[in-house]
């Protein structure tokens, strides 16, 4: 019989640098969806000038 | 079509020339495909030092250029054959779709190109003097216009259209530069920012409703787009391969860019400044600093120096009527400056109102980009498409901080387009026209950043939206003329017909000119004149574009009346609507001035529109009437 391969639990440091990678990601999710919305934005505004708003 | 085969003949031999030029300077690029473009583009700016040359030595007539264009090809035939063979065309087609676009646009450009010349600042001075040295043979004194001085790479370039053939290859040679200006954008991004999307790039530029204005008025503004794209291209080419090759062509890009405007001067000085930063990262020694800053400014400035030297030649001031507190120049004065100054900034105050705002002053510059994209139209009296340079930079230029593939690439081309739009804007002038080439720049550079914002899909959607954008309000900008230029180019509609309907200089000057004889001479009272359509001897008498006739001492009638006897003068046109307006003091004296001197010393000939013909009175017949006057 096989012994269960051992699951060893993630250190402090890696659970630490995961958070991390985590929040990264995330921020750079909110920064591309703010850059995409400016664009949008930028685009819209444009249009609109375009159909007589000043 | 034979303008269209003078073309083709005019770009071989400059191509040939160019690639000698890159060979005997030991600058060709590294990958041979590049060289047919860059040769080109040499070429073309040694073509216009040709015209410059021969213009000066009085022999600027269709031999000399043959002879010149042969000696070309002999020389440089293999070279361009090895150049043409080395592009890879299949390549081109595969982007096709794109290609269809700008095909598109192209063929809608042609068209005011084939028809007589209307608007803008070619009938003003950029077509004017280089027709005038070509009727000559060589160069004109016109110490009556500083527009005279304003002659740089392109216009030369169109004086050897006009001693060639005539306006339409002198529009067709401006036409090339746009044209090749979008390869150039094209080939920098496919090297070097983004691989597939080279195609994508060039044809954001070239779609652009501001270049379509561009491409259809011959101007310098489109050569410094070019120069700057291939500059741009050459130091990223430096920067990877470390070659002298590569950073003398970029020296001699940066260089022509410089010689196609005096604005185009801050080309060589960034990229030179580029070169410096990217040797001090690399903790170059201050023996390999020095020779490379001497090779570049060496390179620039003789690329650059032709017409500056003409103008130091003949007026003192190599940037004349600019910098005159530095340079001084003749026939013209610190006043004159002063009013020119204010001049600009009472037209720059008109046109902000359209945006309700005033012209910057500051840091309220940061404001300009906004203006730009959504304000196109308060920067002067065009349409608001004519001015468009879409939204595409602003919406995607903060994305370029997010760019991790080929980033210091990328940042450099941006940083490159946004100094050069920054300090025109701060430091010269904040308007469309002349920020062009730092636009062109910061449009490529936010290509890859869009590509990497937004993923393929999204990316090419956005893309096409903003191609069909940029298509759409072309078409508004077809209104009201290219109907009609369609019809001349098809023979339904006489040239003069549509010059009649469509210009009231050109109605006016086509009456005096037959009433004036080909011994008479034209003075021209009008304070922004467009002389295109003048055919017979003139001199310009505006008090805002010459210091010639200077009215800050010139303020009676008597003394204009033997100012004009003494040039030779036989007639005087007017702008009558212009004797009426009072702006400032000194523009109202000058209207009082031209009113005296028509009623005491003139004879009306003829009105046309608000234009009048007066014939100038004999010395003797207005010497006799001023007698009893004086009493």
């Amino acid at each position: 019989m096989q012994p269960a391969p051992s699951v060893s639990s993630p250190s402090s440091t890696e659970q630490t640098a995961r958070a991390g990678e985590s929040r990264a990601g995330v921020a750079r999710a909110i920064v591309r969806a703010l850059l995409v919305a400016w664009a949008a934005a930028v685009f819209a505004r444009y249009w609109l000038g375009y159909l007589g708003w000043r | 079509m034979v303008d269209l085969l003078v073309l083709v003949l005019v770009l071989a031999a400059s191509a040939a020339a160019g690639l000698v030029c890159l060979g005997l300077l030991d600058a060709e690029p590294g990958e041979e495909g590049a060289g047919l473009l860059a040769g080109t583009a040499v070429g073309l700016g040694l073509a216009a030092v040709a015209g410059l040359a021969l213009a000066a030595t009085g022999t600027l007539r269709p031999e000399p250029l043959a002879a010149f264009g042969a000696g070309a090809l002999v020389l440089g035939g293999r070279r361009l054959g090895r150049a043409v063979a080395a592009v890879d065309f299949r390549r081109c087609l595969r982007s096709w779709p794109v290609l269809g676009v700008c095909a598109i646009v192209l063929v809608s450009e042609i068209v005011p190109m084939l028809a007589p010349p209307v608007g803008g600042d070619q009938t003003k001075y950029h077509l004017v003097y280089p027709r005038l040295y070509a009727q000559h043979g060589g160069l004109v004194a016109t110490p009556w216009s500083f527009w005279g001085q304003m002659q740089f790479l392109p216009n030369f370039l169109f004086a050897v259209g006009f001693a060639l053939r005539g306006d339409v290859l002198a529009r067709f040679l401006n036409a090339t530069t746009g044209v090749l200006g979008a390869v150039a954008l094209a080939d920098l991004v496919r090297r070097h920012l983004a691989r597939r999307a080279g195609a994508i790039a060039g044809a954001l530029f070239f779609t652009l409703p501001l270049t379509w204005s561009l491409m259809i008025r011959a101007g310098s503004d489109l050569a410094v787009v070019l120069y700057a794209a291939l500059a741009a291209g050459a130091i990223l080419d430096w920067q990877a391969s470390r070659t002298g090759a590569d950073l003398r062509r970029a020296a001699l890009m940066a260089g022509l860019a410089g010689a196609s405007k005096t604005m185009g001067l801050l080309v060589p000085a960034l990229v030179g400044l580029a070169v410096l930063v990217t040797l001090l990262q690399r903790a170059a020694t201050t023996r390999r600093l020095a020779a490379a800053a001497f090779t570049f400014g060496i390179v620039a400035l003789l690329a650059a120096s032709p017409y500056y030297v003409r103008n130091a030649v003949e007026t003192g001031n190599p940037i004349y009527p600019f910098g005159y507190r530095l340079f001084g120049g003749r026939h013209w004065s610190a006043a004159a400056s002063d009013y020119l100054a204010d001049y600009y900034l009472q037209y720059q105050t008109e046109y902000a109102s359209r945006r309700d705002g005033s012209p910057y002053a500051g840091l309220s510059v940061v404001l300009f980009p906004w203006d730009l994209t959504m304000h196109p139209e308060s920067f002067e009296n065009a349409a608001r498409q004519a001015m468009d340079i879409g939204p595409f930079a602003l919406a995607f230029a903060p994305a370029l901080l997010l760019v991790r593939r080929r980033r210091p690439a990328i940042l450099l081309t941006a940083a490159l387009g946004l100094a050069y739009a920054g300090v025109i804007a701060g430091a010269a002038w904040a308007h469309p026209r002349y920020v062009v080439p730092g636009i062109a720049l910061l449009v490529v550079a936010t290509v890859p950043a869009a590509r990497q914002l937004l993923g393929r899909r999204l990316f090419l959607a956005v893309i096409a939206v903003t191609f069909a954008g940029h298509l759409l309000l072309t078409t508004r900008l077809l209104q009201p003329l290219w109907a009609d230029q369609g019809r001349v180019v098809l023979g339904r509609l006489s040239p003069d017909d549509f010059l009649r309907r469509y210009s009231p200089r050109f109605a006016f000057w086509e009456r005096a000119n037959a009433s004036v004889p080909g011994d008479g001479k034209v003075l021209v009272l009008e304070k922004i004149p467009h002389p295109y359509y003048i055919t017979r001897p003139f001199v310009l008498g505006s008090y805002l574009e010459q210091g010639l006739i200077d009215y800050r001492s010139v303020s009676t009638a008597d003394g204009l009346a033997a100012t004009a006897r003494d040039l030779g003068v036989t007639h005087v046109a007017v702008d009558l609507d212009g004797l009426e307006v009072g702006g400032d003091p000194y523009e109202a004296a000058v209207g009082r001035l031209w009113r005296a001197f028509l009623a005491e010393y003139c004879e009306p000939v003829l009105h046309e529109g608000s234009y009048g013909l007066y014939v100038l009175r004999e010395p003797t017949a207005y010497a006799a009437l001023g007698e009893p006057v004086r009493g």
